[in-house]
């Protein structure tokens, strides 16, 4: 950077003071701050999870995607901002490890707070450098909250480089020519060509380098140039528009004015946070020089006074433990417990990860898809009969269709029933909402493969091949096909094969045909027989269950489990069904439970719309209690 | 000329294109090409000896996509490939009667062919043969060569441009698809649109400077947008199928109410079945629709419109209306819905409408005909014939046939000789009459990709070739398919920018249907959403 004379710039009563080395850090405040980017690590990788993030669990939708090869590269570059999008795209594959996925937004986060200091030490602000961990807290709020903000980010990084290359490129020269003073003219052709390819880097970042070069203008003083570079905004935009790249006139105060990658369906939460991580800079870099130019002459300002040495005036230890307790409010205030439990549980259900996924869902009990999970995982660990969860709905079964995350826990719903063209469907309903994500596209293989369309299963690996981390799984695969090209040799997908049931019916249909549909075909697919006699019993069904009941037989039960053998006794009791139907018969000990059921809500007077501490907690879990209640 | 020198080029890369607006692009193609130039030009044991001695091998190479025996344009982009023998390396020269040979060493078994020595290859042996030696050379030494792969070109050139749309085989849910054009004579692909749900798309002459894409928007909601001499026009509402009367001054289009059904059995298990279908005109001036009088009766399906070249008959598919609902339709009653071949007359003079013509019975033999198209030269008709069913694309047995119109006598369907034994569909012919365009499932049951057919005088066609790519290896690991593939003979006369500004026009007019009569309202089966 170039300093102009104190005749041109009107700052000859300010007294710059001596720089600090190194901006005043001592290697005490080096330990602190590498001790808070520890942390910072540290939160990333254990109480965001940026596995969850790449997951997605049906609720991030469109979570970037990424393909090795030219046909996704030149698909990018093809709009403005298109690099920014690749590099992000790349980068958030590292999500799907937890350690590289924080390392990641890390390194990102260091990268602003550097970038961010680096600017206010070129406006000679060094006082307000504890600004720089406003971007970092900013970003961990949005990832406490699973907002992925790589692409912004990566943008904002990007026009923070360029402002910094655009301060630094007049020092270059100058100290290569001594007394260059940077013309105007000069200036505003790097700032043209900075801002071009910056457009086509990075997009609408464009905007936050035009503010911050003007920001650095108004530093040196040169106001007129300051004010031109404004339109600047607008013409680099006009001109690729012109070269059939950019928005056209209409979308061009919605380009300029808006931050990289989409945000619909952001909450808008998020969308202030992304907005004021934009704005930051570019206000607080007028703000100070403003202010400074505003004092009267004379007056000392304090923005340009430089930090004593051990940074900041604050003591290292200090400063970590206010990096640390606002870490720990950002967490606090941002984290959404009941959002990370949705996609824990999705996650280790996705992975089959049974205690996991019960261990998760006390956080989020009620949702209806955290419901469907468990249940899955009841059954999965042979605790169904014995746990079904009753404060539910016949729906949290078998899941209600008409949202796109139905269709994203269907997949492995259906695959689990053994139905694979339910499975397909949602899976490919799945894609249109989700991307290619390499969780969907690994379905879709299995699910081919097992329907025996091995072209379409190859096309679908050589599309997961060209995906990071998924191409040796992949190539595993086409090797496995080579050897088998029908796929026989695969035991899940035989036993797939034999599930699916053979007439064709169209779908959807009714929870109690398809399964006995299922079972028609397979009549030892055990899932469907326990789904069967779940759903009549959440359905209140006395008959149906009765009608279903043999199903079980094929489990080899020598006793009922619990709620089971309750629902056979109501059966029994209220529906007249002779119990020698059920085999193993109910047993008396849920017959004397029955019994006592009765007495004790006689006894409290309760009634079905009662509350439920009207009767004796032991009740509350029973298949009587959710019979009778809540109708 | 059957021997390597050394003074082969390098096949990994191909030229890239010259410097014009598309600057990143043009620029990363000379950048890549230079890089590949700097490669080693010759390795040892590929000399002009070693070749000369390869073991000649009785039999063709497989190559993948398939082009041995095609018949090409004298003006399609280059035909890559990947050869799927066992190598270490390979060399490929292509030769014809005309002209130096084009030798390839490509570092693996991608071989990408060289855009301007192809060009000059090809218009030099216009209506010859162009043979395509391959070259294997084992792991311990010792070269093979194959069999020539020959591949006939046409003397007839094909339209430059190919519209398409490219969407995710989905079954409700159409967020994600695309409205291309591609230079058939290079590998640029131009996106028109992309940001919208865009839906059939009707090009009104082979210039293009007429057409229509029908959207589905949830931000801007549904219309019908005209493009007329690159001025967007917005109607609001939908139509289902558009074909341009060749006067430009009208529009067939069919209203209906298609529902998509799922099988659990199939493999594609998509099916669509109408509960409404209507053909009305829209004069392109005007935003009123007029059903076609002489079909006003709604006992029966009538969908799928395509006027013949000099715009006297506008041909279209019939069916019997046997429900108007699904309460109304028992179990397998959508497999009885078969579509016959019809055509009415029409008078653009005097505006009038003649009664309606039976051109062929499909229902007579048990099938369905739907998707009729006629050569601008007015002779051939050509449709798909499936089992039963508006929709042929979800139907694996959907083949392609040809009625000869200027032959004397009852119209007497051909099977064409281009069908496979997967589903054919969405074809289109170029403006000479002379190739046509379709979607094939060959290879795999869900994906439908751009087959191009040679068709001689005599209406006989020639082995179709999928539409090239610059990367041999695309449509392996492409989860898009292709849909409504449509020559025009001329860049489509506007950026995607022009289409979303006039869709985003608030001055839209409604399109004004006639009474009792409902616009195209389609639907899935479990939401309300839109069929392919």
């Amino acid at each position: 950077m170039s300093n102009p004379s104190p005749a041109r710039t009107g700052t000859a009563t300010l007294r710059k003071p001596p720089l600090p080395a190194r901006g005043g850090w001592s290697r005490r405040s080096w330990l602190a701050d590498a001790a808070g980017w520890a942390c910072y690590l540290g939160v990333l990788v254990w109480q965001v999870n940026p596995p969850l993030m790449h997951h997605g669990g049906g609720v991030i939708q469109f979570f970037p995607t990424f393909q090795w090869g030219g046909d996704f590269c030149r698909e990018l570059l093809r709009q403005p901002g298109g690099a920014a999008r690749y590099v992000s795209a790349l980068l958030a594959q590292g999500f799907q490890q937890a350690w590289l996925g924080a390392l990641v937004l890390a390194v990102q986060a260091w990268l602003l707070a550097a970038g961010t200091e680096a600017y206010l030490r070129v406006l000679d602000a060094v006082r307000w450098r504890w600004l720089r961990w406003v971007p970092p807290l900013a970003l961990l709020a949005l990832h406490a909250s699973y907002t992925c903000c790589l692409l912004p980010a990566n943008a904002l990084l990007a026009a923070l480089g360029m402002a910094l290359l655009y301060a630094h490129a007049g020092n270059i020269v100058a100290r290569k020519r001594r007394g260059f003073q940077q013309p105007p003219a000069w200036s505003a052709l790097v700032i043209l060509v900075l801002g071009g390819l910056l457009y086509a880097v990075a997009g609408s970042a464009l905007t936050v380098f035009v503010a911050l070069a003007a920001a650095v203008e108004l530093h040196r003083g040169r106001w007129k140039l300051a004010c031109l570079l404004a339109p600047l905004a607008v013409a680099v935009p006009l001109a690729a528009d012109r070269m059939s790249f950019g928005p056209g006139v209409d979308g061009i105060w919605g380009t300029i004015g808006s931050v990289p990658g989409n945000l619909d369906g952001l909450p808008s939460q998020a969308k202030v946070l992304l907005y004021g991580l934009y704005l930051l800079l570019p206000v607080a870099g007028v703000a100070i020089v403003l202010r400074r130019r505003l004092k009267p002459p004379g007056q000392t300002v304090s923005g340009r006074t430089a930090a004593p040495a051990g940074g900041g005036g604050w003591p290292g230890m200090v400063r970590l433990a206010a990096v640390l307790g606002a870490m720990g409010a950002v967490v606090a205030g941002f984290s959404d417990q009941r959002l990370k439990a949705l996609l824990e549980v999705d996650y280790h259900a996705s992975r089959r990860q049974w205690p996991d996924v019960l261990a998760a869902a006390r956080n989020n009990a009620d949702h209806s898809y955290v419901r469907c999970a468990v249940n899955r995982a009841w059954y999965h660990l042979g605790r169904l009969g014995h746990e079904l969860p009753l404060t539910q709905t016949p729906e949290h079964l078998l899941l209600p269709l008409g949202d796109p995350a139905a269709h994203w826990h269907g997949i492995d719903l259906y695959l689990d029933l053994g139905s694979l063209n339910l499975a397909l469907h949602h899976a490919t309903e799945a894609i249109a909402f989700y991307g290619e994500q390499p969780f969907l596209l690994r379905r879709l293989v299995l699910i081919h493969l097992a329907l025996e369309n091995i072209g379409t299963a190859r096309i679908h690996l050589r599309a997961l091949r060209r995906t990071p981390f998924q191409a040796a799984w992949a190539a595993d695969c086409l090797r496995r096909l080579e050897r088998d090209p029908a796929w026989v040799r695969d035991e899940e997908a035989a036993r797939w094969r034999q599930q699916n049931p053979v007439a064709d019916d169209l779908l959807p249909m009714p929870a109690e045909p398809l399964l006995l549909r299922l079972l028609e075909a397979s009549p030892d697919n055990r899932m469907a027989a326990e789904y069967l006699i779940a759903h009549r019993m959440l359905a209140r069904d006395l008959q149906g269950l009765a009608r279903h009941f043999r199903r079980l037989d094929t489990m080899g039960l020598t006793n009922l489990p619990p709620r089971y053998d309750e629902a056979a006794v109501l059966a029994a009791e209220r529906a007249g069904i002779d119990p020698g139907q059920f085999r193993p018969p109910p047993s008396a000990a849920a017959l004397a439970r029955y019994r006592m059921f009765q007495t004790a809500a006689l006894a409290a007077g309760w009634h079905p719309q009662a509350p439920l501490d009207l009767l004796p907690k032991r009740f509350a879990h029973t298949y009587y209690y959710y019979f009778f209640s809540l109708r | 000329m059957n021997s390597f020198t050394p003074q082969s080029v390098s096949g990994r890369v191909p030229a890239g294109p010259a410097l014009n607006r598309h600057g990143p692009r043009a620029l990363a193609g000379v950048l890549l090409a230079v890089l590949a130039a700097a490669g080693p030009a010759c390795r040892p044991g590929d000399s002009p000896e070693a070749m000369g001695r390869a073991t000649p091998v009785d039999r063709p190479p497989r190559l993948d996509p398939d082009y041995s025996g095609v018949v090409i344009p004298p003006n399609i982009a280059p035909l890559n490939f990947t050869i799927l023998e066992e190598a270490g390396r390979y060399g490929v020269v292509l030769r014809g009667a005309k002209g130096a040979p084009i030798r390839i060493r490509p570092r693996g078994a991608s071989v990408v062919i060289p855009e301007s020595s192809w060009r000059t290859l090809l218009q030099m042996n216009r209506g010859g043969i162009v043979e395509i030696d391959v070259y294997a050379e084992a792991d311990k030494g010792g070269w093979r060569r194959f069999r020539a792969v020959t591949q006939t070109v046409a003397s007839e050139p094909i339209d430059p441009f190919l519209v398409y749309r490219k969407i995710y085989p989905v079954h409700n849910s159409w967020s994600a698809m695309g409205l291309y054009e591609r230079r058939l004579d290079r590998f640029d692909e131009r996106p028109l649109l992309e940001r919208e749900c865009c839906h059939c798309h009707s090009l009104g002459s082979p210039d293009a400077s007429r057409f229509s894409v029908d959207i589905r928007s949830a931000q801007h909601g549904n219309s019908l947008l005209l493009v007329r001499d690159g001025q967007t026009t917005k109607l609001e509402g939908t139509v289902g199928f558009c074909a341009w009367h060749p006067g430009g001054h009208l529009l067939a289009a069919s209203f209906n109410q298609p529902r998509l059904l799922l099988h659990s059995q199939k493999n594609d298990m998509r099916d669509i079945v109408e509960f409404a279908a209507w053909l009305g005109s829209l004069a392109v001036e005007s935003n009123v629709v007029r059903r076609i009088p002489t079909l006003a009766d709604d006992t029966h399906l009538r969908t799928c419109p395509a006027w013949s070249p000099d715009g006297r008959h506008l041909y279209f598919c019939s069916a019997p209306r046997r429900f108007k609902d699904f309460a109304g339709m028992f179990r397998d009653d959508y497999r009885q819905v078969q579509y016959d071949l019809m055509r009415v007359a029409y008078d653009a003079a005097r505006d009038q409408w003649g009664p309606p013509e039976m051109v062929w019975s499909a229902r007579a033999i048990g099938r369905s005909a739907v998707q009729p198209r006629i050569s601008p030269d007015g002779r051939w008709l050509t449709f798909c014939l499936c089992a039963y069913g508006c929709w042929p694309t979800y139907h694996p047995d959907s083949d392609l046939y040809a009625i000869d119109l200027h032959a004397p006598g009852p119209a007497a369907p051909r099977k064409l000789e281009i069908n496979s034994g997967a589903c054919e569909s969405w074809h289109n012919w170029s403006s000479n009459s002379r190739w046509l365009v379709f979607g094939s499932k060959r290879g795999n049951p869900l994906f439908s990709r751009p087959y191009l057919a040679h068709a001689d005088d005599r209406g006989v066609f020639g082995k179709p070739f999928v539409l090239p790519q610059r990367d041999p290896a695309h449509y392996g690991s492409l989860l898009r398919t292709f849909t409504i593939p449509t020559f025009a003979t001329r860049p489509l006369p506007v950026v995607e920018r022009d289409l979303l500004r006039g869709l985003a026009s608030r001055v839209g007019r409604a399109l004004v249907l006639p009474d009792g009569h409902e616009a195209t309202h389609p639907g899935g089966h479990d939401h309300n959403a839109s069929v392919q």
